[in-house]
């Protein structure tokens, strides 16, 4: 199966679970399972293309334990001294076996590559 | 034919419409968790619309026509000399082959789409102007405060390579203490103003610490600083350039005769957002006193929340907030101060800072193309350094003194504003604030870095108008705010965090009986940090930064040198 075949699968399989939302929505809200060395580097990535920017820097928060990733906004310029910034809150989801970080804003999602995840309300 | 930045583009599109795909699969699905009561992350909102295609080229460019503006996005990153490349920062330039014209129409359309008093700029035609800076600077209000200060005199751009550079400097080499330049002339006159512990300035290789509040520095590496001709030697021995830098100093401690002669190393430091926490006991009082220098790293949320648990059940009966030097920065964690002083029943639904756009944005914030909604009091973590949705501790206090200076300004001023609004007695204690209810988006176009006010915070009160500062009511100018409190004078004779240290003593006289200390018939040894508008230097520094020396005495202190 190719990627974009894969993905189209994926999409078609999130738009299934969505429709039988009263059942079972599919995509669950999770935290990290295992993390491993290079798994915040993943994270990291994916957060990345979410925010658009080439280098991000996660802010403070358990992922084993929280399902939100805080993305911490540039530093601020030294002029700047009335800002708006805010970390940007991205969501662990857990979508049958794989892990996907998505932008709640955009609704846009990026899959998290070998990381294992659990739902949030499952025990460790 | 298509350019490499084309080519390369493409791929990243088709990769972005795959990912979209997935994301709103997701997001449909994660609203389908929420409705299904299953918790979760944040509801989808729509994605900004996207920007409107870039006219069409024409032979001659863009025309002018005063009062009709074709939207800013049609002629954003359009260069004249466009970059290529990513910045030190990794991200690609997003600049496209263009011209002097689109840059400066850019320049017109941007700020009356986002400039605060967008009705107030004279619309000049580009065409007059052949430098961007220039067409720049005079795309702002000319009107005046009621002191007859400039309405705007915070208007100024900078090389873009300067800001991100500036932006990306922490930690530096220095040696964990504030100088004071109260004159920057000769007779030169530099105090400290605070050390930081456990930094070099604080180590005490004979028994004292190398420098305390108050030390006058009298010679760098030889060189009086009085009136010293190698400015480059002074300058390079208070300013290290690197980390681990010898250089020695004559020094006279406060109140002292003697001199002493130390050797400091500098070190690559990070400031201390919350320089110290303190429970000073006085007159039969419990103060707590927080000397809070910056909301600007995203340390400063950990670090005040951690001070505020410090004080929470240290059985305080005042919090004395000592914001002298603090500049400003992070308006979420000015939020965050504000509703961890005055608690959850006094904030609960109320408006720490509603920013005001020009009359044009109606409720959307024209830069972001969000809803304007008002800021709350943050009551939770949001995840600079403390954990998001995390609870924040609170004092439940319903009078707060806070200790000011000229150097005291913007998100500092918004907590005094926020507090007031909702009915919190402020009580300033030290001089008149710097006055600046403002604020902007730095913005990028084609290698500058462009600031323009473009909102004003207002507090619950629906209060904004602070121009001239906040003063305390015994020494107010006609023209700032008067706020209950205190005219005292930052005289550096006495630590901070003392109870002898003349802006704290203040206030514990005013809380035990509701007296000031006589008005000081001088002005403050430290001179209010002054600014202008124009190009930003190389050279410049910002707050909590430390100010060189000027070549042939003159003062160096820039635009938003002190008060930014």
């Amino acid at each position: 199966m190719s990627r974009e075949t894969g993905v189209w699968f994926v999409c078609a399989t999130l738009f299934a679970f969505a429709a039988a939302c009263q059942t079972d929505s599919g995509a669950r809200p999770a935290v990290l399972a295992d993390p491993q060395p290079g798994t915040l580097d993943e994270v990291r990535r994916a957060a990345s293309v979410l925010v658009g920017r080439a280098r991000v820097e996660l802010g403070a928060g358990d992922l084993q334990r929280q399902s939100v990733v805080s993305v911490l906004p540039p530093p601020l310029g030294p002029h700047e001294t009335h800002s708006l910034a805010r970390p940007d809150q991205l969501n662990i989801v857990l979508m049958g076996p794989r892990c996907y970080l998505v932008h709640p804003e955009t609704g846009q999602a990026e899959g998290l590559a070998g990381i294992d995840c659990r739902a949030l309300n499952e025990a460790p | 034919m298509k350019t490499d930045r084309e080519r390369m583009a493409r791929p990243r599109r088709a990769g972005r419409v795959r990912s979209m795909l997935v994301g709103v699969f997701l997001g449909l699905s994660l609203g389908g968790v929420a409705a299904c009561g299953g918790g979760g992350g944040g509801g989808v909102t729509p994605s900004p619309p996207p920007p409107p295609p870039p006219p069409p080229p024409s032979g001659g460019g863009p025309q002018w026509t005063e009062g009709v503006f074709d939207a800013a996005t049609g002629f954003a990153n359009r260069c004249e000399v466009p970059r290529s490349g990513v910045d030190i920062e990794g991200n690609a330039f997003p600049d496209l082959e263009g011209s002097l014209a689109e840059e400066l129409f850019w320049l017109r359309s941007w700020t009356h789409e986002t400039y605060l008093w967008n009705r107030e700029v004279v619309d000049r035609d580009p065409a007059g102007f052949s430098d961007r800076i220039a067409y720049f600077d005079v795309l702002k209000t000319e009107a005046v405060t009621p002191s007859g200060t400039d309405k705007d005199d915070f208007h100024f751009s900078e090389l873009t390579t300067d800001f991100l550079e500036r932006r990306n400097n922490a930690p530096s080499a220095k040696y964990g203490a504030s100088f004071a330049i109260l004159s920057g002339s000769p007779p030169r006159d530099i105090r400290v103003r605070f050390t930081e512990a456990g930094t070099p300035a604080t180590e005490a290789p004979l028994g004292t610490p190398n420098l305390v509040r108050g030390t006058e520095i009298l010679e760098v590496d030889g060189e009086p600083v009085v009136d010293g001709a190698d400015v480059d030697a002074l300058n390079g021995g208070l300013f290290p350039a690197t980390a681990g830098e010898v250089h020695t100093f004559l020094v006279r401690d406060p109140g002292a005769t003697e001199t002493r002669q130390i050797t400091m190393t500098s070190a690559s430091l990070v400031d201390d957002p919350v320089n110290r926490v303190r429970v000073i006991e006085t007159g039969g009082r419990r103060y707590g006193y927080i000397l809070f220098n910056t909301f600007s790293p995203n340390a400063s949320e950990r670090a005040i929340v951690e001070a505020m648990d410090t004080l929470d059940g240290a059985a305080i009966d005042d919090l004395v907030l000592d914001l002298r030097y603090n500049g400003g920065g992070l308006l979420a964690v000015a939020s965050q101060l504000g509703y961890m002083v005055a608690g959850a029943a006094r904030t609960n639904g109320r408006t720490f800072e509603l920013l005001r756009f020009n009359d044009d944005a109606g409720n959307r914030n024209p830069v972001t193309g969000q809803v304007n909604d008002p800021i709350p009091f943050i009551s939770t973590g949001v995840g600079f350094s403390y954990p998001n949705g995390l609870s924040l501790p609170t004092l439940d206090l319903d009078r707060v003194f806070i200790l000011t200076t000229g150097r005291t300004c913007s998100a500092s001023e918004a907590v005094i504003n926020g507090l007031r609004g909702i009915g919190v007695e402020v009580v300033l204690i030290g001089d008149t604030t710097c006055g600046k209810p403002y604020g902007f988006y730095p913005q990028d176009n084609c290698g500058i870095t462009y600031y323009t006010i473009q909102f004003q915070g207002v507090n619950d009160e629906g209060f904004g108008d602070f121009a001239d500062g906040f003063s305390p009511s015994n020494g107010a100018s006609p023209f700032s705010v008067e706020v209950p409190g205190c005219r005292v004078n930052d005289d550096f004779s006495a630590e901070l965090g003392s109870a002898g240290e003349e802006l704290f003593a203040a206030a514990a006289q005013y809380a035990t009986t509701g007296t000031c200390p006589a008005v000081p018939g001088t002005k403050p040894l430290e001179p209010a940090p002054s600014f202008k508008t124009g190009l930003v230097r190389a050279d410049e520094v910002g707050p909590g930064r430390e100010v060189p020396l000027g070549l042939n005495g003159r003062d160096l202190r820039m635009p938003g040198s002190d008060r930014w």
